[in-house]
């Protein structure tokens, strides 16, 4: 598998005038290699991703996916997005094997690896329940076991832990490492969490706003499973929030005007505060 | 409990109006204004004379028939439209409008393609619930969570399936809503359809209690038609809804 991203470029067409989303991004992503992608929101890292899945054409430069020519979204690309997207007619179970249907597997051979990536989600119990039946996190794994099944070529995740309590985010995290080391897949992350990113990633793509382009790359050359909170961890958590700080600033001017700054401000005025008048 | 002390509280009401209305103040001629009791006396007297069985065997039947039309034709025009890359809002635009003429417009259209017979009043049920249908099927693939049909894409679903295992059901809760909607106006078309080009039927009934001045035969009619519509909105309908919508995890409305 390899996966080169050439030169996309992507202008939005609005009645204001048109937007450029993305810039010039070359990206070429190895068999296997788990690849996070940081921005500030709006910084076209979704959009990039979506034009990978096929969802939207980029204006300028290709995907290829093994030499070839992405126009159009297939389950060679699995995707995983912020809503875990089930269908709330299905069982979970008939949620996992869905995807399987549309490429022929028989019903026999879908059920059982159906309750196999179940079972590796941990979610074996719950198979017979409806999506509206199960918890955030729930949904987002019969997610994920939905995408495994179709064994695709490389697996796109869209900030798929976002919405979900942080306690479940770390546990999902956690489970996303050993599920990755199991199966090998090459993962395409896009996250706007920096500690998700560097707990994650093999390489950490820091992208740049307005237009979105890769700012840095930076390996991450640490042991798995990773923790939580483990220094070595702190330690590239730092250096790339240090990178993706100017771009945040950048939106933040662009939304709050330019006289905002990180700096000012960061003691909040509290009218309620009593000066220490309790002691 | 409380729906029997209702009516029961209502027909005192009735009754009470009657007896002031017709007895008392002079409102209205005793022809004018029926008592509770004698349309009670009109429905058990028609219920035995068999022709109240009849009417409402003959107008089930119409009803059946032509719902069924239009709900095949309405899904089929709402999918068509909701299909079309040009020219879909100003087809909906214009669906809307056919959907707020009054099903007994048509009627004389009906006639003189069909004569005065069975088929003319089943085109006026059928064209009274049918662009409803559609109008929901339309609403329904419009309002469809567009991350449902992405999903879809990126697992390689297309074509027929995507419309059958996804589209459909997606749009399902939205669909019944108007599968039920299409009913009452069909039950109301049919209604007018008999009343004005019939033979035999629940409205020709009503008409004939209007020909003979026999005002509680009307009354006796209206509520048989009311109970009737009430009984398949709330009993099949209401229940069909209410299942998918669980069903789907939405919420009760």
């Amino acid at each position: 598998m390899s996966l080169d991203i050439k030169n996309v470029g992507m202008v939005y067409e609005t009645e204001s005038g048109h937007i450029q989303a993305l810039d010039q991004v070359n990206l070429q992503i190895r068999d296997g290699e788990f690849i996070c992608v940081v921005g500030p929101s709006g910084c076209g890292k979704s959009t990039l991703l979506n034009i990978i899945a096929g969802l939207e054409h980029a204006t300028d430069g290709e995907v290829l996916l093994d030499g070839q020519r992405i126009t159009a979204p297939g389950p060679d690309r699995a995707v995983m997005f912020q809503e875990a997207a089930l269908y709330p007619w299905m069982r979970a179970v008939e949620n996992v094997e869905f995807g399987m249907k549309a490429a022929g597997v028989p019903p026999q051979e879908r059920h059982q690896r159906a309750m196999k990536y179940l079972d590796l989600v941990r979610l074996k119990s719950f198979a017979q329940a409806y999506p509206h039946e199960l918890s955030g996190g729930m949904r987002q794994r019969v997610a994920l076991a939905r995408a495994l099944t179709l064994d695709s070529k490389v697996l796109l995740m869209d900030e798929p832990f976002a919405a979900l309590d942080s306690q479940t985010r770390n546990i999902l995290q956690l489970e996303l490492q050993h599920i990755w080391m199991e199966t090998k897949k090459t993962i395409f992350f896009v996250t706007h969490n920096v500690e998700e990113a560097v707990m994650l990633a093999d390489r950490v793509i820091v992208f740049s706003a307005h237009p979105g382009h890769v700012k840095k790359v930076i390996k991450i050359e640490l042991a798995r499973p990773r923790q939580r909170g483990s220094i070595d961890l702190t330690f590239y958590v730092k250096s790339v929030m240090k990178d993706l700080a100017e771009e945040v600033e950048k939106v933040a001017k662009k939304e709050y005007g330019d006289n905002w700054s990180f700096e000012d401000d960061t003691v909040l005025y509290n009218p309620d505060s009593d000066m220490g008048a309790y002691l | 409990m409380k729906t029997i002390l209702f009516y029961i509280i209502l027909i005192a009401i009735w009754e009470l109006i009657y007896k002031l209305g017709v007895g008392v103040l002079h409102w209205w001629k005793s022809y004018a204004f029926p008592s509770p009791l004698s349309v009670f006396q009109t429905l058990v007297s028609l219920g035995q004379g068999g022709s109240l069985e009849l009417a409402v065997l003959v107008s089930m039947k119409r009803m059946v028939i032509g719902y069924l039309l239009s709900a095949v034709l309405g899904v089929t025009l709402g999918l068509l439209v909701s299909q079309m890359q040009h020219f879909g809002s100003q087809f909906n635009a214009f669906i809307l409008g056919l959907q707020s003429l009054p099903s007994i417009c048509w009627l004389p259209f009906a006639v003189l393609w069909f004569g005065i017979n069975e088929s003319s009043v089943l085109f006026v049920t059928t064209i009274g619930s049918t662009f409803a249908i559609s109008l929901a099927v339309i609403s329904g693939i419009k309002n469809i969570n567009p991350l449902y049909i992405h999903a879809a894409k990126t697992m390689g679903v297309q074509g027929i399936m995507l419309y059958r295992d996804v589209m459909i059901p997606a749009a399902l809760p939205n669909l019944v809503t108007g599968l039920k909607q299409g009913w009452s106006f069909a039950w109301r078309a049919l209604m007018a359809g008999e009343m004005m080009s019939s033979t035999h039927g629940l409205g020709v009934m009503l008409m004939q209690g209007r020909d003979f001045g026999d005002i509680s035969q009307v009354v006796a009619m209206m509520i048989i038609i009311i109970v009737i519509g009430l009984a398949v909105d709330r009993l099949l309908f209401g229940r069909l809804e209410r299942k998918v919508w669980r069903r789907w995890g939405l919420n009760q409305h």
